[in-house]
């Protein structure tokens, strides 16, 4: 990024802005009309252009409105179609929504969609309507909402300075920045209160009690000026991202990056929210980081960390979590990284005595930060109302108070010293109380080791240091002592804090660096989508000590599920979230009711499956772990789908090869034997009178030989195909050899006429376990290869023997002999040794794909004295397989 | 062979030229049928003595018209069909054809299909017919139970004689597996079906001179067995 070119057009931005196009290239359309404020007309003008459409023939369907019984607006309904709505009983009341799956059943091209930012009731789909409609812009059909300004997520804290009222109801801005057009309705302030104040206006519940402070002149004009700011802003946005597209290096802003660092403190949704308008403002890229130090946070830390995380998610930004040994340092370190330029921090909150003893954080990002900017900006004093809810985690198990130890120990020491005062002094009664408020600060807790420090200060001072009884301290020689006494308690406390801290930290990332590995080894072990996808589940269920599946999209349409069982509801959850590619079920806002989490499996390439975990909710340091443990996973499973799609491509390559060669040489040898079959028949037709008997009878002859012989090609050739196509399906019977042979040499008897055939088979020799018509095959074709390549009239012997657990068939020849090629090219198809026409070399393939179907080996060799042999093997019939017969 | 009348039931003209052809040569009257539907209208009105049907047929399945033909003529059956078909061949024996011809097939296949089948048809099985039999070297006497090779006594045992003496009744034709399983051990159990060539095994070990190149006890590789009398065969 850094050696930017300022000419030309990003490529990942141009590359993501592709993408981002083609997947809107299938999504609906969204419109929002947005208003400053309830009583502009937002629905009206919603209305008004429905009409407009209705008139031109494409009338949308109305899936919500609140016309708030208005007659001009309730007007403008007339003639539209209307989605009938919801009704959901929550508590005895009878709520009506928006029916997301009528809608999506009715499929229309366009559909109306009231108030984005409006909360569901409990029990539907998703908790708010923004999801309804996203799920609706998904599924192609286009959308028009209304919305006011104070929904938008990244405005909720100006709108609350500026009006006093805090919007509960918000849209992330990552929704909004996806709308393809956004209508402002505009009102003048002074109309609007006119309007208010002619009864125009319905006021939603929570603005009608604060009707009288929210809609001030002075509050209005504000209002409106964020509504124009943010249309300007937006329309800016657009004007960059077309002319970057086009590449004009003219107006090509700076590259800001906007960083924002979180904590657990709720003031960071309001940094969140403020580094989103700045980095809108600037049209920049920004992130949120958070920063993990060796000072552990608890449970419930972590997770309002997460929750600041995925705010700033939901507002556009890129997140990380950084881990480092300061605060300060880890956001330097990651600022560097990604060339950001502007960093937004908060303001400390610490009271004014503890700065003085300790930089804050800010003062040490101040001074590092070289040439970035930093914003300070105030934390939210009603830090409250704007912070994000945590999710909840398992609830931290109740400890002891952590004065019990420090309280307890003191008065041991106390006891233990004044049982031992009479024989010692007092340098040495101090030890005694280093040697406790040791003791208890490698217990590990901070606030132990202070409380110890200040508790033995007082006590040594309190009962052993004269004037006794009395905080007063005589002599100026036991400062020191009171000094070392307290400092050697506190940095030994503070030490062995940080230590285990550190420990802690280190044996997390160990663990979580374990199951990765663990589960990594475990996956490279395993070849193929299925043997994948189980071993992760099953893995995944043992380092969460939770029941997972993993369901993975297959081509036929339904996912194929693997590890534990789901029930229908979350099958219907998995469906969605494959289809969403967003997580849903407990925990998150889409189908919260679900028993188990569903988390999509992102690989690069797309969404490659669910996971679904069951059991109890995890906790922050489980999520982290699983969320590591699915990215493995996901990168494993695409890798994998790469690799069969690869696998597919080469297998349909080799078969279009293979049927190249095939169409090749089977045009040619069907040709053959057809030339001399026309030929010979022609002659005979034409000029049979002519010809002499002999002649007449040698045309016979060739007519008859070449239409056997195509008749053997076309029987290769078929079963070549059905081995080829998997459809090769043996029926084994223990068969005795002399048959085998006997049935071959019958089914050549033609072919061979005028050849001796020298035949060995022992009557001793055991049966084989073989396919009676596959084998015939293998031995015809052994002989027709024999009598080609032999001159005519020599003979060819076919011998069997038994060499322990197999028989051994050999067909022999007395010509040439092999060509001098290795034994197993013979056997490729199309091979076809050195004359041209002589077959298409199917014969040998098929022969050693049966002879290896049956388990056996076939190979070739010269005979010693002269000619070619080849031998195969068959397994031998055990005495099991074969009735015994009868002694005569 | 004198004459006698042949129905082919057969779809491609070039098979029933070629049949007509070498059958007229042979003094036969030949009728044609190229329908299913067809050659059962003519078997009943023509009373051939002879049927050829083809097992591919546009509208009738093959095995169906044997079953359909077997419930009103008695005539021999020889069905026709392609190599692969093994099972449909088998289906079709055991529906009560006679025998049959793998296409391509030349003419002395077919003649001699023919001759047998005409032989069987003077002959009905059920009638008690020969009772001695020579297989050149071998006289077989089936009234005594007793077999000579070179004129030497050859020893069987019953399930060979059984076995040999149902072959024999059906000289020249196919006996399909489970024809010999319901004639030697009155019984339809498959899993005898090997014992059958432990027997046929021993047998052609005992008669053959070649049992590996035999010329009487002939193996129809998938449907069943035939003994090959006839010289010309």
């Amino acid at each position: 990024m850094s050696e930017h070119d300022p000419s030309r057009p990003d490529p990942d931005a141009l590359l993501a802005r592709i993408s981002a196009e083609e997947s809107r290239a299938h999504r609906g359309r969204l419109q929002v009309y947005l208003g400053m404020c309830p009583g502009v007309g937002k629905t009206f003008a919603m209305l008004e252009s429905a009409q407009e459409d209705r008139r031109a023939g494409r009338a949308p369907l109305v899936g919500i409105v609140e016309t708030h019984r208005r007659a001009e607006t309730e007007a403008l309904l007339h003639g539209l179609d209307v989605l009938p709505r919801r009704t959901v009983e929550h508590r005895g009341v009878t709520l009506t929504e928006f029916d997301l799956d009528a809608a999506l059943a009715a499929k229309p091209p366009v559909v109306l969609v009231d108030e984005f930012a409006h909360t569901n009731a409990p029990g539907s789909r998703h908790g708010k309507r923004w999801q309804d409609v996203r799920e609706l812009l998904n599924a192609g059909i286009d959308v028009r909402t209304t919305l006011n300004i104070q929904h938008v997520e990244s405005l909720n804290d100006v709108v609350a300075q500026i009006t006093g009222v805090r919007m509960r109801e918000t849209v992330p801005d990552s929704v909004l920045d996806e709308a393809d057009e956004v209508v402002l309705v505009d009102l003048p302030p002074e109309e609007l209160r006119e309007r208010l104040e002619a009864g125009k206006v319905y006021l939603g519940e929570q603005a009608a009690r604060a009707a009288d402070g929210f809609f001030r002149p002075a509050n209005l004009t504000a209002l409106r000026e964020l509504a124009l700011r943010f249309v300007a802003g937006r329309v800016g946005r657009q004007v960059r991202f077309h002319r970057e597209a086009a590449g004009s290096a003219a107006i090509w802003p700076t590259q800001e990056r906007v960083l924002v660092a979180v904590g657990p403190a709720p003031s960071s949704a309001t940094l969140v929210r403020a580094a989103k308008r700045l980095a809108a403002m600037l049209g920049a890229e920004w992130f949120a980081i958070s920063v993990e130090t060796p000072r552990a946070l608890d449970a419930a830390g972590r997770e309002r960390v997460m929750a600041h995380l995925r705010l700033a998610e939901s507002l556009g930004a890129r997140t990380a979590t950084a881990a480092a040994d300061t605060v300060p340092e880890g956001i330097l370190d990651f600022a560097r990284r990604e060339n950001v330029t502007k960093l937004v921090v908060g303001k400390p909150v610490l009271p004014r005595w503890r700065q003085l003893l300790r930089p804050s954080p800010v003062d040490e990002l101040v001074r590092n930060s070289g040439d970035i900017d930093v914003y300070v900006i105030r934390g939210d004093a009603e830090a409250g109302a704007g912070a994000v809810p945590a999710a909840p985690g398992r609830p931290i198990p109740r400890k002891r108070s952590w004065m019990f130890v420090p309280v307890v120990g003191v008065a041991l020491t106390v006891v233990v010293a004044k049982a031992l005062d009479p024989v010692i002094e007092l340098p040495d009664v101090a030890m005694i109380f280093v040697l406790a408020g040791a003791c208890v600060a490698l217990l590990g807790s901070r606030r132990a080791a202070l409380l110890m420090a200040v508790l033995s200060f007082f006590c040594f001072n309190f009962f052993f240091v004269p004037p006794l009884h009395t905080l007063y301290v005589a002599g100026t020689e036991y400062l020191i002592t009171f000094a070392v006494l307290f400092l050697v308690t506190a940095i030994l406390g503070e030490l062995t804090v940080r230590l285990r801290e550190r420990q802690l930290l280190a044996k997390r990332s160990a663990e979580r660096t374990a199951a990765v590995y663990r589960l990594s080894t475990l996956l490279a072990q395993r070849r193929g989508r299925d043997a994948l996808a189980r071993a992760a589940a099953a893995e995944l269920s043992k380092d969460l000590a939770a029941p997972v599946a993993l369901s993975l999209r297959a081509s036929e349409g339904t996912p194929v599920h693997f590890g534990a069982a789901l029930g229908d509801k979350e099958h219907a959850v998995v469906n969605w979230v494959l289809d969403n590619r967003l997580p849903a079920g407990r925990g998150t806002s889409t189908l919260a009711s679900s028993t188990m989490l569903h988390l999509p499996l992102a690989g690069p390439r797309g969404i490659v499956g669910v996971a679904s975990i069951g059991g109890d909710p995890l906790g922050p340091e489980e999520t982290e772990l699983l969320h590591a443990l699915l990215r493995h996973v996901a990168l494993v499973l695409s890798v994998e789908a790469l690799e069969e799609q690869h696998r597919i491509v080469a297998r349909e390559a080799e078969t279009e090869r293979l049927r190249n060669s095939i169409l090749s040489a089977v045009s040619h040898d069907l040709r053959t034997p057809l030339a001399s079959i026309l030929g010979s028949a022609s002659s005979l037709q034409e000029q049979g009178e002519l010809l002499s008997e002999v002649t007449r009878r040698e045309l016979l002859g060739t007519i008859t030989e070449e239409a056997d012989r195509l008749n053997r090609l076309i029987a290769n050739l078929l079963e070549m195909t059905r081995i080829e196509g998997g459809a090769l399906r043996l029926e084994l019977v223990p068969l005795p050899v002399e048959e085998l042979v006997g049935t071959s040499l019958h089914a050549m008897r033609r072919a061979m006429a005028g050849r001796s055939v020298r035949t060995s088979v022992p009557p001793s020799l055991p049966f084989v376990l073989a396919d009676e018509l596959l084998l015939q095959q293998v031995l015809v074709n052994l002989l027709e290869n024999a009598c080609k390549h032999t001159p005519a009239g020599t003979a060819i012997h076919l011998s069997a023997e038994q060499a322990g657990e197999v028989v051994i068939l050999t067909v022999g020849d007395e010509g040439p002999g092999l060509p001098d090629v290795p034994s197993e090219q013979l056997f490729e198809r199309f091979y076809r040794g050195d004359r041209v026409g002589t077959g298409v070399g199917l014969g040998l393939a098929i022969c050693k794909s049966i002879v290896a179907a049956h388990g056996g080996r076939i190979d070739a060799r010269n005979r010693p004295d002269g000619g070619a042999e080849f031998r195969f093997t068959l397994p031998a019939a055990s005495g099991a397989d074969v009735p015994s017969g009868e002694e005569a | 062979m004198g004459t006698f009348r042949v129905l082919v039931i057969e779809d491609e003209a070039p098979i029933r030229r070629f049949l007509r052809a070498s059958l007229e040569s042979q003094g036969a009257q030949v009728i044609e049928a190229t329908t299913g539907a067809q050659g059962l209208a003519l078997a009943g009105t023509d009373a051939p003595d002879v049927i050829l049907l083809d097992l591919g047929l546009p509208d009738i399945d093959g095995i169906e018209v044997v079953r359909r033909l077997r419930a009103f003529v008695a005539s021999p059956i020889i069905i026709i069909s392609a190599r692969g078909q093994e099972a449909d061949k088998v289906a079709g024996l055991d529906a009560g054809a006679d025998d049959y011809l793998t296409k391509p097939f030349g003419v002395r296949e077919l003649l001699a299909r023919v001759r047998v089948a005409l032989r069987h048809r003077t002959r009905p099985a059920e009638a008690p017919g020969v009772s001695a039999i020579d297989l050149g070297r071998i006289h077989i006497d089936l009234d005594a139970r007793r077999i000579s090779r070179d004129g030497a006594e050859v020893k069987l045992t019953p399930n060979e004689w059984k076995l040999l003496a149902a072959l024999v009744k059906h000289a020249g034709k196919v006996v399909t597996q489970k024809q010999l399983l319901k004639e030697v051990w009155g019984t339809t159990r498959s899993s005898q079906e090997h014992s059958i060539r432990v027997y046929m095994h021993q047998l052609r070990q005992k008669l053959e001179d070649n049992p590996a190149d035999p010329r009487f006890l002939i193996t129809e590789p998938w449907v069943g067995y035939r003994l090959v009398f006839d010289s010309e065969q």
